[in-house]
Parts: C-alpha cells; structure tokens; sequence
C-alpha cells in the first residue's frame, strides 16, 4: 500500500498557511485511504498557485495551460479508461478564463474528478480580483470595488447535469478528504469546490469567515432542485455532497470496446484497409 | 472518338447539383478514366449558385480543367456565369418551354450549341419530377456513347432503398436522355475511347487523410465542425468505433485540440480536424503540445480568411501560421500533400513523425484538396509503417525501475523515452512550463538553455519519404514554378504549356514546408528564376523560401485570393505579364 512518502513530488512553494496545503493533502490521502497506487492516477491541473498541484503530489502530472485542466484531462481518461484521472485548478481557471469547459465536461460526464480550489482572488499574479470574488471586493484591478457579482459554481454543475456536486472547506480537512474520497469513487463527472483561504491576497474570505458562515449538509439533496435552492439559500456558504445520481458514465453511454492504445510498430492492417477501400470503389 | 471530357453541372444551392456531379463523376470512374472534380458552393444551405466540375481524361489528370464540353443549366446563373471557358464545339443542356437547338458564338468568338429541354416537364410525364436530372445525366452519357448500364447500375444502388418504383422511373428517365440525344444531338455525338478499368479509388482529400490516419493507428478524433475539414471528422465518426476508437465532437475549438493532447499523453495515436479560424483557436495548445512534448497531429484545411473571411473559398494563406504560429519557439513539423493520393501517405508519415519527434505535426490541406475527389491508385499499405518512436513498454518501464520517471532526460538525439500514465514505475510529470529533466518547474538558466536546445533541435532532420515533387526537366530549366497543395494539377499542366512553347520551365512542389529540407533545396534552385504559385495575397511561400535560400535576386510570385483555385489560363496570364515586365 502507498504510503504518504510514495504521494509526495516536488517541494511546494505555495505561501505558509495557504488552503492548498490541505487540499493536497486531502488529494494525497484519499489516494491512500482508497487503496490506489500513484501510478494508477493522472492529475491535470491548469495555471495559478493550484496549478502546481500536480508536481506536489507524486502521481502521473500534466501541468497544462490556464483554463484547459479539463479538455485535457477528458481526453486523458478518453485515452485510458482505466486511469484514475483528476483535473485541479482555481477558480480563475475553472470559472473565469475554463467556464465554457466545466458546463460541458458536467453535462457530458465522463468519469472523472474535477477538484477546484476556489481562493476567490487570482494570488499567482499577485491579487487581482477574480470571477469568484464578491460584490465591492477591492483589489489592485477593482479599486472602486469589484461591480460584477460571482459565478456561482457549484449551482452551475447542478444546473448543468453533474452527476456528482461537493463543496468543502480546506480548513476542515476531515470533511474535505471525505469528499474527495467519494468524487474519487463517483462513476461520472465529480466536482468539488474547495474554499481555500489565501492568506496573502484575500483578507475577507479568510478561514474565519468561512469557519462562522459555513453551514454543512449531512446527505446529499434529493433533487437539483432542492440543492439549487438550499445553495442559494445560504448564499453559497454551505459544505457537503450536494447532489448525486447514478447514471452510465459518457463511455459507458458510447457503448464501443475501447481498444485505443494498443497500435504498434509494424505494417499497416492489409484486412482493415480491404474493409474500408469498397467504399470509394 | 475523344478520349477526354470537360463536363459541369450548375444551379442553385440544395437542387441536386452536387448529387448529379458526383454520379456523372462516378460513371467516368467506372468507364476507366482519370477524373479531377470541384465543387463550387456557398455558405448557406439553399439557394445561391453552385456548380460541380468534372475532368476526365484516360490518362492520369491532377486538375479538373479550365474549358467545358458539356454545360448542364439547372439555373439562369449557370450559362452567363461559364459562357466564356466553354470549349469549341460545346453543348449547352438548358430547361426550356420546349425542345430547341441553336448555335451560338460567344463573345470571343467560341461556337457553340444550346440545347433547351422541357426538363420538368419530361420528368412529370415519367411520374417522377425529381428525375429531371437524371434526364440531363441521360443526355451528357449519350453524347458519349457511354454504356446505359454504368448509370442504371448507381441507380439501382443509390435507390436501393427507395424501392423498385423510384429505380426504375430514374432508369426511364436515362433512357429518355439517350432517346433526345439520338433525335436531335446526333451530330454532337463523339465517342469516349473505352480505355482498361483499373483498381483506382475516386475519393477526396479529407478522406484519404482521414483513411491514412486510421490505416496509422489515430484511434481519437476530437474536433470542432468547420468547413472544409467536417468531413474527416465525418468519416473517422463512422469508421473509430469499428476499431475501439472514437471521435468526440467537443465544445470549441480548443478543446478539439486539448482532448487529443490528453488522449495522446494516455498513449493514443490521437488528431484533431481543423480550418484557419480553428486553428487561431488552438494556437495555445499547439504550443503547449510543443512544450510538453506529447505527439499530436492537426489537420489544417486551410480557407479564405482572415477571422471569418469566405468560409466557402479557396486560400492557402496559414502556411506562415502554422510554421510560426504560437507564442515562444516550439518543434514542430509542418507537411503539405500535393494530391489525393498524398493525403493519405502524409497522414500516416505524420503520426510517425508525432511519435518520433514528440512534437505537433501540422498537415496543411486547402479546400481545393480537402472537399473535391479524384481518382487515384490504391494505396499500398507497405508504404508506410507504423513508428511510434520512443514510446517504451510496460516491461522496459519496469525493468527501468524508477520512482519518477525523468520524462525529460537529455539525450543525444534530444528525444527522451517515453512511459506512459498508468505503467508501473512509470510515474512521470508533463509540463507547459519550463522543466527540468523530472518535469518539475525549473527556472534556472542553464537548464533552460539545455532544454530549449533539446526541443528545438530535435526536429531539425525530420524528413518524409517525399519532401517535395520535381519535374524531371529541372536540370534543363531556366524558370522554376513552386507551389503546395492542390495547386499541383494547375502547375504541372501550365508547366507543359509552356515547355510546349519552348519556355524552359520545371516544377518543384514542397510537401515538407517545415523544417524545409534545404539540403535538397539548395542545389535545384541554384542558377533558376523561381516563381510561386500560391494562393494568397502576402506570398507565403515565397517569404519562407526566402528566408533559408538566397534567392532575393531572381525570385517572384504569382498570387490569387479571390477565393478561386488557379485556372492553368489565370497562371499563364500572370506568368506572361511577370516575363514582359522582367524585358
């Protein structure tokens, strides 16, 4: 069994006290807990801090292009039905500059998960505000207060026919890697937003805030519906499985034998081209 | 006896233009002839005028012609818009109140017949309206004194399902083709000389591209739909999952290129399908592809641009964007087949090369080549092998027992095997950052510097079987023609046109347009006057020639981007003018 050490790559640079620390973490022992070994998953992050999740953590790693996490990451368990595959990143890059993927990847449900780590502020570039951050939220590129108002994501993959919706709380790290966990073993499209406080940039969703605000749901609601609503209800603020259903993943759907990886070297296949030439006879 | 026929087929949009050119081009194929076809269209779904223009020939043709023998007139657009290239001696088949013939000139003094036909009427009478093209078809056949069986034999497979009542009124209607060309053409019949059928295949060039890159091994196809290039992704959507593959349509433009990374990284043989505004799009990935180095291979049929620019049209004005398009320096591999029949090997070469190279393969098409059929010979399939390079095993990854795979070691060659996610001991990181040989992030100068030499010197003798196509004569030449792409059949004809007039010129066509093989170059256009053909505005290929070959002195275009391919008579006009302006 994998081990802790097994799980750990590069030396992160992330800032002392930073949420992605837990989430990493959390990453790192639901691989553990659940039996894997680090060759059996690939992890797919995109551009920012979160980004550089998957040289932290020892696995197959794809560090990719802002906003792209997720094509990718489709294409690699496209590729290999057999990996376990996650797509990492923040929310400026799942929500801002990747939105378009993440309603697509939620609607299509491969099986797959798509863990965000959602600081509300772009902190690579040190402290600008960002698709997730609030109403009259001040940074260098709002001075007069931020006019627009947040995605709402875990809304959007409910809306949009995910069939499994989590949000945590990187400063309760027990609760975190139990959703995880279960996006993890979720047959289908799994999304998790993970509050992750940046202690350098962000001083308004700090741990503290959320640590007052946060309300935790037990079990999953029985619609989308009645997720939507209680979302709502709590402004966002609320942690647990939101949603879950059952349904054939994408491939499942497809119905093909998957047989992708197997070309070798060597001539071409004479009976294949024979079956295919009568067509343009 | 005649042993070639220009033919076309006009109307508008959505009246069965494109259906009638394809059976008319097909019966010739079947008859034993070299055909080259192009379609003319728009970008709607109905109406607007379009046209199908078939050459066929009894020896082998790369160009669907300049004049026309037979005009078939659904519309009024057809005959004003074509009067001026109809050959002496043409026939003109127009719908008409009722049956006449008349001779007419046209403006430069070209006789020709008109044939009016109550078309509608006629087909009515049969108790099928829709067969009034097949009438037409009947009339074009017979004044060939083809075989009625060739035709009636489509029918009956192209109606196979529509049951016996539509075959045989579509038979009739044949039939009453001939029945008016023998009472009123007689003398505008000429036989085509019967020549030996051979094995050939009359496809188009999205197929044999799509065709080649399955015989390769591609067994992922992600892509966006965009004219010219949907059909290949058409094609592979039937044919993948036959073979354990599949092709995903996705969301953008971007994804279509991301999803095949991400499947390539998994260790598929993995493309996707686009035109210039897509490939605008993808330019981001491509450079990531070229930083991580994970084999990947685009297609790009290129069309009239620039942003959305004539969708419909022919241009060949990427080749600069596909050989520097991306922010940074990546390796990359740019390829152009001259025919059909290249398409199919060039595919194939390119997902070698993606694999060797670890680097993206671009395959320029252009919409001359990707939407219009020819006939070609059979591919051989010993051709080309397939080469994945150095992708290792499951078992070399073991044996090589490491607990993070150095994805990026340096080597002597610059390329670094291969593992793949999911190996044991093959753990590995893949950056779009700068990296060390882990993968890891590195900002350290003299890694950098390594590492860049290591990308981009990979691909320096990248080399496909043919790289490029030289006429025979080059020794002897004084004036060197160089294009790529579809414009090979216009080049190659106004070439013989002019050597016939005793212009010493030759041929040159690239098919490697990056790196260009400048070892091979160099030599043939030592001592030539050298001229492009190309269409686009800015001489693409002329300013990529000229930046690895010295040949500022004596070298010159000859461009069009009307959203038309090249006619040989629009090539000679311009190379007639560039010979009086240089005296």
């Amino acid at each position: 069994m994998a081990t802790l050490k097994d799980l750990r790559g590069d030396q992160p640079t992330w800032c002392p006290g930073c949420g992605h620390f837990s989430i990493m973490a959390g990453i790192q022992k639901s691989i553990i807990q659940l039996g894997y070994e680090p060759h059996e998953f690939a992890i797919i992050s995109g551009i920012g801090c979160s980004g550089k999740v998957s040289e932290y953590v020892r696995t197959n790693g794809f560090h990719t292009i802002h906003g792209r996490s997720l094509p990718v990451a489709q294409g690699v368990k496209m590729g290999n039905p057999n990996l376990k595959v996650i797509a990492s990143g923040g929310d400026g890059d799942g929500y801002g500059i990747g939105l378009g993927h993440f309603v697509h990847a939620a609607r299509r449900n491969i099986d797959m998960s798509y863990i965000v780590m959602d600081n509300n502020i772009y902190g690579l570039t040190k402290g600008q505000t960002s698709p997730r951050s609030e109403h009259g939220f001040v940074t260098k590129t709002t001075k007069g207060g931020n006019k627009e108002y947040p995605v709402d994501p875990v809304s959007t993959s409910i809306a949009n026919g995910a069939t499994f919706v989590a949000q945590a709380f990187a400063g309760d790290i027990k609760q975190m890697t139990n959703m995880i966990e279960r996006a993890i073993e979720h047959k289908g499209f799994s999304h998790v937003n993970i509050y992750s406080p940046c202690v350098t940039f962000n001083k308004i969703n700090t741990y503290d805030f959320y640590k007052e605000r946060l309300t935790a749901f037990e079990k999953p609601f029985e619609t989308r519906e009645e997720a939507l609503t209680a979302v709502r209800a709590h402004d966002g603020l609320v942690t647990g499985v939101l949603y879950e259903e059952k349904r054939a993943d994408y491939q499942e759907k497809l119905g093909i034998e998957f047989d992708m990886q197997s070309c070798t070297n060597g001539e071409m296949n004479e009976e294949l081209f024979h079956k295919f030439e009568k067509q343009f006879q | 006896m005649r042993s070639s026929i220009e033919w076309m087929v006009g109307g508008q949009q959505g009246e069965g233009v494109d259906s009638t050119g394809e059976l008319f081009a097909k019966t010739l194929v079947r008859y034993g002839y070299s055909v080259s076809t192009y379609k003319q269209f728009m970008s709607r779904i109905k109406g607007g005028h379009t046209n199908y223009k078939v050459k066929a020939t009894d020896q082998r043709n790369f160009y669907s012609g300049d004049g026309i023998d037979i005009l078939l007139c659904l519309d009024k657009e057809t005959l004003p818009n074509h009067e001026g290239v109809l050959n002496s001696g043409a026939v003109v088949i127009q719908e008409g109140k009722e049956i006449t013939m008349e001779t007419h000139n046209t403006t430069s003094g070209t006789a020709y017949t008109i044939f009016t036909v109550p078309l509608k009427q006629i087909a009515k009478e049969l108790g099928n309206p829709m067969a009034k093209n097949m009438i037409a078809l009947g009339v074009s056949v017979s004044l060939l004194e083809l075989p009625v069986d060739i035709l009636h034999n489509f029918i009956e497979e192209i109606f196979a399902k529509k049951g016996e009542e539509v075959i045989s009124s579509n038979k009739q209607a044949v039939l009453k083709g001939f029945e008016l060309t023998n009472e009123h053409l007689t003398n505008q019949i000429s036989e085509l000389k019967p020549t030996a059928t051979q094995n050939h295949l009359f496809i188009s060039g999205n197929e044999a591209t799509a065709y080649g890159s399955l015989m390769a091994g591609c067994r992922f196809l992600s892509a966006y739909p965009i004219t010219p290039a949907s059909e290949i992704m058409e094609w592979l959507s039937e044919r993948l999952p036959e073979v354990g593959g599949t092709v995903m349509q996705v969301e953008d433009e971007i994804a279509g290129l991301c999803f095949a990374i991400g499947a390539s990284y998994s260790g598929v043989r993995a493309m996707t399908s686009t035109s210039g505004p897509g490939l605008s799009l993808k330019t981001e990935a491509l450079g990531m592809a070229g930083m991580s180095e994970v084999p990947i291979v685009i297609v790009n049929s290129q069309r009239g641009g620039p942003s959305t620019g004539l969708p419909t049209k022919h241009e060949q004005s990427d080749i600069q964007h596909m050989i520097y398009g991306t922010h940074g320096e990546i390796p990359r591999i740019v390829l152009s087949p001259a025919t059909i029949e290249d398409c199919f090997y060039i595919a194939a070469e390119g997902f070698n090369l993606a694999d060797i190279y670890q680097c993206p393969v671009l395959i320029a098409l252009d919409l001359g080549l990707s939407m219009n059929k020819m006939t070609v010979p059979s591919f051989d399939t010993k051709r080309v092998a397939i080469d994945r390079g150095k992708l290792l095993s499951k078992d070399e990854v073991k044996e090589m027992g490491e607990t993070h795979f150095k994805r990026y070691r340096f080597t002597e060659d610059g390329i670094s095997p291969r593992p793949l996610p999911g190996m044991e001991h093959g753990v590995h990181t893949t950056s779009s950052n700068e990296h060390d040989e882990s993968g890891y992030i590195s900002e350290d100068p003299e890694n950098r510097i390594n590492m860049m030499r290591k990308r981009l010197e990979k691909v320096k003798h990248a080399m496909i079987q043919e790289p490029y196509k030289l006429s025979s004569n080059h020794a002897e030449s004084e004036l060197l023609f160089v294009g790529m792409g579809s414009t090979y059949g216009m080049i190659q004809e106004t070439v013989a046109k002019l050597n016939e007039e005793g212009v010493k010129a030759a041929h040159l066509h690239i098919q490697q347009l990056y790196p260009l093989p400048m070892d091979e170059l160099a030599p043939i256009f030592q001592g030539k006057r050298i001229v492009t053909v190309e269409n686009n505005y800015q001489s693409q290929l002329l300013q990529l020639l000229k930046q690895y070959a010295p040949i500022h002195d004596r070298a010159s275009s000859i461009n069009q981007y009307d959203g038309n391919p090249f006619t040989v008579r629009s090539i000679l006009k311009q190379v007639k003018e560039l010979i009086t302006w240089q005296h």
